[in-house]
């Protein structure tokens, strides 16, 4: 227990963790803006109202007008966090707001996974929201307190959490497969037949999809890859070297999802990415000048 | 300006995102963002099936009713067909005549009933890239008195 605690309330770079909040709200401001589906489920008839979480506070789905509204103040409360502006309110804001819209997607009879991540990866953020903002933020700027080179344990358990947070939620996808399928997941013809139908529902054949489900030991091996990205990802957070593999082979595992499934999940790709990115070390490679002085403790590699 | 210091509530706070994602995997709980992870987690099998629906129009014609497809809320229908077919005679009442009454908005056209195929096919049995075609039978008509189960056998 005290190696966890050891490696949550670790020091880390507030700008660092700056680069998570720019990143992350940042990205949360794109899927908002650009997320045609809010006005697609808005004004869903009452009978096909299917709420999770929150929504069964609602007796029906909100109105294209609300749903407009809502859209549009999220992308402005995004876009404030991401600039550390007013903190204690944007961040906040910015979460409500995008889980409303998250459940309306979610109030159609499947759960929506896409944005899962990137939503729990604010949450260390939300909990955080002055040292979030101590580094790169209009807030730093307009308080003259732009101290862009602090380490504190203040400043890495927000990141450290949302470390945790990505690779529990690789671990339990890749433990749920084992739970209701078994190794049959990997030894069957299980990614076959996933594949074969994602090939059948896109508007043309996916030719990448079919060459590896027609070859079997082709996809018992991707079933294999897989599984063993989802269940030992979580192995980075204790062996940073590990992060120069699991970090390229969780992004290349949803390329492979998109390019033979046609299934977006960029969001969460991305998510990993801005998650295990050292955006201060970024920053003084970028600008030396930036760099620390006298150098300090704490880890000076890019991921 | 002295740094932040850790809040007295971070390790509480840690604690209950991780005990969050975690009773949320181990009952299936799906409180969004919180969820339980079934990505994929049932493996897929060679026989499938699928529900399609199309529209009797006032003229008789039987036209393709993209119910499931990306519009006004009705993207859902799929997972509705799951409940549908275990739903009491009230709850698939009140879907068919929410389907029936949908019609306009979604195709433009006034429906008379809503015919619900159920399509059956095996991944494995191919016709070029594609699944062979399978077996198609019509299993409910909807109109705007409610549902009702059709005689055995008919082909769309």
């Amino acid at each position: 227990m005290s190696s966890v605690r050891r490696f949550v309330f670790a020091a880390e770079d507030a700008r660092r963790l700056a680069g998570l909040r720019i990143a992350l709200f940042g990205l949360l401001a794109i899927r908002l803006a650009t997320n045609g589906d809010y006005a697609q489920v808005a004004d869903q008839p009452a009978a096909l109202f299917d709420p999770v979480s929150l929504f069964h506070l609602l007796s029906s789905a909100p109105s294209s007008g609300l749903t407009t509204v809502i859209q549009a103040l999220a992308v402005v409360a995004a876009l404030c966090a991401a600039a550390g502006a007013y903190p204690r309110v944007s961040f906040p804001t910015a979460f409500a707001l995008a889980l409303f819209l998250g459940l309306m997607l979610n109030a159609t009879g499947k759960i929506v996974h896409n944005d899962v991540l990137l939503m729990l990866c604010l949450l260390p953020l939300l909990a955080a929201p002055s040292a979030a903002s101590r580094a790169w933020s209009l807030k730093s700027r307009r308080e003259g307190s732009a101290a862009p080179a602090l380490l504190d344990p203040a400043y890495g358990s927000p990141i450290r959490l949302a470390m945790i947070i990505v690779g529990l939620a690789y671990l339990l996808a890749g433990l749920q497969k084992l739970r209701f399928s078994g190794l049959d997941w990997v030894t069957g013809d299980n990614l076959r037949y996933v594949l074969l139908s994602a090939s059948d529902s896109q508007a043309a054949p996916n030719q990448l999809g079919l060459l590896i489900a027609e070859h079997e030991p082709l996809f018992n091996l991707f079933a294999a890859g897989a599984l063993v990205v989802e269940l030992g990802f979580i192995l980075c957070l204790p062996f940073a070297k590990l992060r120069w593999v699991l970090v390229p082979a969780a992004v290349g595992l949803h390329a492979g999802i998109w390019l033979t499934m046609d299934l977006d999940y960029l969001s969460q790709a991305l998510t990993v990415v801005v998650v295990f990115v050292n955006w201060a070390w970024i920053a003084e490679a970028l600008r030396p000048e930036s760099r620390l002085w006298p150098p300090r403790p704490g880890r000076r590699t890019p991921i | 300006m002295a740094p932040d210091s850790v809040p007295r509530y971070a390790p509480a706070f840690v604690t209950t995102v991780i005990a969050l994602m975690l009773t949320s995997a181990v009952f299936l709980l799906e409180p969004w963002p919180f969820t339980a992870f079934r990505l994929f987690s049932v493996a897929r099998v060679d026989q499938q099936s699928a529900w399609s629906a199309t529209v009797v129009n006032l003229e008789g014609e039987e036209l393709a009713y993209p119910l499931g497809g990306e519009d006004h809320g009705f993207r859902g229908f799929p997972f509705t067909m799951a409940e549908f077919v275990e739903a009491s005679r009230e709850r698939q009442d009140e879907l068919c005549r929410t389907w029936v009454e949908g019609a306009p908005t979604l195709i433009d056209e006034e429906a008379r009933e809503v015919r619900l195929y159920l399509r059956t096919w095996r991944l494995s049995e191919r016709d070029g890239d594609r699944a062979a075609s399978g077996e198609t039978v019509l299993r409910y008509v909807c109109t705007d008195l409610g549902a009702s189960v059709a005689e055995a056998g008919s082909q769309p």
